[in-house]
């Protein structure tokens, strides 16, 4: 089996890094996995995006321009990379910057001023597999919108199982221990949260 | 982050290949910046002290690569790298190695070009490396990884290959392949070629011996002719002795892709794509491109296998392709130059216009 993904966002939503953790999560289940950013002359505020491959059969092209799934951080992302999910795929939206109606936080006030995130976009698309969560909301509340990334990457593994919980685990543990414990225990808990969002809505 | 497990990294192209350079040994690497091949002397800063070698951003590309033809005169294992628009900056000083038949390492992380092009991946300098690049009649090995862990070993065997036959080997890579990352096996076997010949050339110093000369000039009357033809006795010999490529699928194939590098990998997905529909489609990857693997491609022809080469260029590799095939089978062409990239799904609809 081959599952590409494309992961998309603002610049510093932390959307390489999350590519990164479930490449190496893909690894420590001994698949084959490709991470690909997406890389030029980019700007602060911009959009990033990477391209994470896991499969069992050696890999082939690193660049996918049909994924099976996409994870969409924010209103751009959602309206360039939804069009482009394979029929029978999957796409997690932040829910908070992208195509809901919901209360935006405080320090995220910036987006409401673009009419767009008030659209119901993905509504337009019956043949893919759809899952809203309010990521930045959810780790705001936690105590960092930082941590969104990862809320969604563990809701993202939790509803797809592409890789198993304890390497996604063990991949966390290897990114964010080497800098400061309090880190990797905010992103523990999103990670929980993120999958207990998928458990409790199944 | 530490990546490590059971003797695999999950590392970035550009990081695996200065991993293979240390594995062989490298003791210098000279570098200038440009993308996308930046994180080659960012790691090289503090990869090869570590090591004991040394480590300098030179002032421009003719200072690396003159440097490292200073490196390997003493008999140093010794590396640059650059992409396109800097290699070509380098090719006075290759073309100097080769006419003075010194082993280095040359890394080519390809962008797009002519000129500055852009920062994209490319592979629209298999000419220059496949033909020698530099003036005067010469050629240089020109490996093409396929993946991060080719990165790694084909860079690692680059440097005994060039010492075995005294010549600069250049390897082929481009911004793709060089910013990905993938799992790399650490193998434990590095040793690939113990019967090394001795340096019994490098300049260490004439104490108690005659002095020896390292030059590329050789204006007495005969002497030029005679250099040259112990160098095409040696470009004959590496092409008997190390070409090589890759098969997938092609062993019931009636048509076969023919792709190295980067394209390679998106040849491989329009494979899969072939299988599902039911397709018998074989893929050969050239993984030295100088020397050109001319044998298992005319043994395909002859079998009556028709070809469709792809490349991100706009047919290069082609030539090389056609010259192996020789008119017996078509070989047809699919390629989009630097700036574009084709898809596995844009690939297959052309193979299948051919079928």
């Amino acid at each position: 089996m081959i599952q590409d993904l494309i992961i998309a966002g603002f610049g510093g939503q932390g959307i390489m890094s999350i590519g990164k953790i479930l490449a190496l999560a893909g690894m420590l289940d001994d698949k084959n996995v490709t991470w690909f950013p997406s890389y030029g002359a980019e700007m602060r505020g911009g959009t990033a995006n990477c391209t994470v491959i896991v499969s069992d059969r050696a890999i082939g092209s690193p660049i996918v321009a049909r994924p099976w799934a996409a994870i969409v951080m924010n209103q751009p992302s959602l309206e360039k990379f939804a069009p482009l999910v394979k029929e029978g795929g999957v796409l997690l939206i932040n829910s908070s910057l992208a195509g809901n109606k919901i209360e935006t936080p405080m320090n995220l006030r910036f987006t409401k001023e673009n009419e767009n995130t008030q659209r119901g976009f993905t509504d337009e698309r019956k043949d893919i597999e759809t899952i809203r969560i309010p990521a930045t909301e959810m780790a705001d509340k936690l105590g960092s919108v930082k941590v969104a990334n990862i809320i969604a990457l563990a809701a993202f593994c939790a509803k797809t199982e592409i890789v198993s919980i304890g390497s996604l685990e063990k991949a966390m543990e290897r990114s964010f221990s080497s800098k400061d414990a309090a880190l990797l225990r905010i992103n523990r808990l999103a990670a929980y949260s993120g999958r207990e969002h998928i458990l409790v809505n199944k | 982050m530490t990546n490590d497990f059971n003797n695999k990294r999950l590392m970035i192209g550009n990081d695996a290949l200065c991993e293979g350079a240390v594995q062989a040994g490298c003791q210098c690497y000279f570098g200038y910046p440009i993308t996308p091949q930046n994180e080659v002397p960012a790691y090289m800063s503090w990869r090869i002290p570590q090591v004991g070698g040394i480590f300098l951003q030179a002032e421009s590309e003719l200072a690396a690569i003159n440097m490292v033809f200073g490196a390997a005169a003493v008999g140093a294992r010794a590396m640059t790298s650059s992409s396109s628009p800097g290699i070509s900056l380098k090719q006075e000083g290759i073309s100097y190695l080769a006419g003075a038949e010194l082993p280095c390492v040359i890394v080519n992380i390809m962008r797009g070009g002519p000129g500055l092009g852009n920062i994209a991946g490319s592979q629209g300098d298999y000419f220059q490396a496949t033909r020698g690049g530099g003036h005067g009649d010469y050629r240089t090995i020109c490996l093409a990884p396929g993946s991060v862990q080719e990165m790694m070993d084909l860079t690692r065997e680059a440097f005994d290959l060039a010492d075995r036959y005294r010549i600069p080997t250049l390897i082929l890579s481009d911004g793709i392949l060089g910013q990905m990352m993938e799992p790399v096996i650490f193998s434990n076997d590095l040793n690939l070629f113990d019967d090394l010949p001795e340096k019994d050339w490098a300049l260490t110093g004439a104490k108690g011996r005659p002095p020896r000369v390292i030059k590329s000039l050789y204006m007495g009357e005969g002497e030029l002719e005679e250099r040259n033809w112990r160098l095409h006795d040696k470009h004959k010999r590496i092409e008997m002795e190390i070409p090589r490529c890759e098969y997938l699928n092609t062993e019931d194939a009636e048509f076969c892709l023919i792709a190295f590098g980067t394209a390679a990998r998106v040849a491989r997905s329009v494979v899969y794509l072939a299988e599902k529909e039911g397709i018998n489609l074989g893929l050969l990857r050239p993984i030295t491109l100088y020397p050109f693997p001319k044998r298992p491609i005319k043994e395909l022809a002859r079998k009556g296998v028709r070809f469709l080469v792809i490349e991100m260029n706009l047919g290069q590799m082609l030539e090389d392709c056609q010259l192996a095939v020789n008119g017996v089978t078509d070989v047809f062409f699919y390629g989009r130059p630097g700036g574009g990239i084709f898809n596995p799904e844009e690939i297959l609809k052309v193979v299948k216009s051919y079928l």
